[in-house]
């Protein structure tokens, strides 16, 4: 086990070079969007929500299946990512019928969570799922 | 779009709509959104450059997509308008 340093939103941060970058944000007190991520289980990457931008690399990252390496600069909460992350809630949201009102998870949703944090308050696309009423 | 859940799908939609004539002004906005921001940072191949093809038409042959949605004409006489857009309310 080595100790690597990185910069997170212009501060310097020390790590466990076998952790992953969000294990890394959690610890500092960062907090990132996530759907997919639980503790325990392994790590999928698929909600896309925890991407970071990591600098010299154009390609969003995502978090919990990107190591941390010595002398990366990330960002966590720049403009286009939270653009991106609003985009992939909207998205989420359009492939089934999410009517919160009518949905016995209303109020306990992660998904819900998420899209009230990043200010999704309606989708532009279509369902995808048929609809309930014409 | 694997990595954009549904992002193919949406751009698939919107060019069914603006081939039945039902799309509007806003579908366009959303398609070439969808492009640009889905395809770019996929990590996955097929996300990069599947809106590739859709990019394309829209940078060189804008004004069908136009005629389409504005005028309701399909220069290659295509397609069939047998649709209205919905009432648009914003």
């Amino acid at each position: 086990m080595s100790v690597v340093t990185l910069t997170i939103n212009d501060e310097l941060v020390s790590a466990r070079s076998e952790q992953t970058l969000l294990a890394v944000l959690k610890e500092q007190g960062i907090e990132l969007p996530t759907l997919c991520h639980m503790e325990g289980l392994s790590e999928r990457g698929g909600c896309r929500l925890c991407l970071v931008e990591i600098q010299g690399n154009n390609k969003l990252q995502p978090a919990c299946v990107t190591s941390v390496q010595e002398g990366i600069v990330v960002y966590t909460h720049s403009e286009r990512l939270v653009r991106y992350r609003q985009m992939i809630l909207e998205l989420l949201l359009s492939e089934r019928n999410h009517i919160c009102s009518a949905c016995v998870m209303n109020g306990h949703c992660e998904l819900q969570w998420q899209a009230a944090r990043l200010s999704v308050d309606h989708v532009r696309y279509d369902y995808l799922w048929r609809r309930i009423c014409p | 779009m694997c990595a954009l859940p549904g992002g193919t799908v949406q751009m698939h939609r919107i060019l069914e709509r603006v081939t039945n004539g039902s799309a509007t002004t806003m579908d366009l906005a959303r398609l070439e959104e969808l492009c640009t921001d889905g395809g770019r940072d996929q990590p996955v191949r097929l996300g990069q450059s599947a809106p590739n093809p859709v990019l394309s038409t829209l940078r060189y042959f804008r004004e069908e997509y136009e005629a389409h949605i504005h005028h309701r004409t399909c220069t290659a006489a295509v397609c069939e308008f047998d649709q209205v857009p919905m009432l648009e309310l914003v």
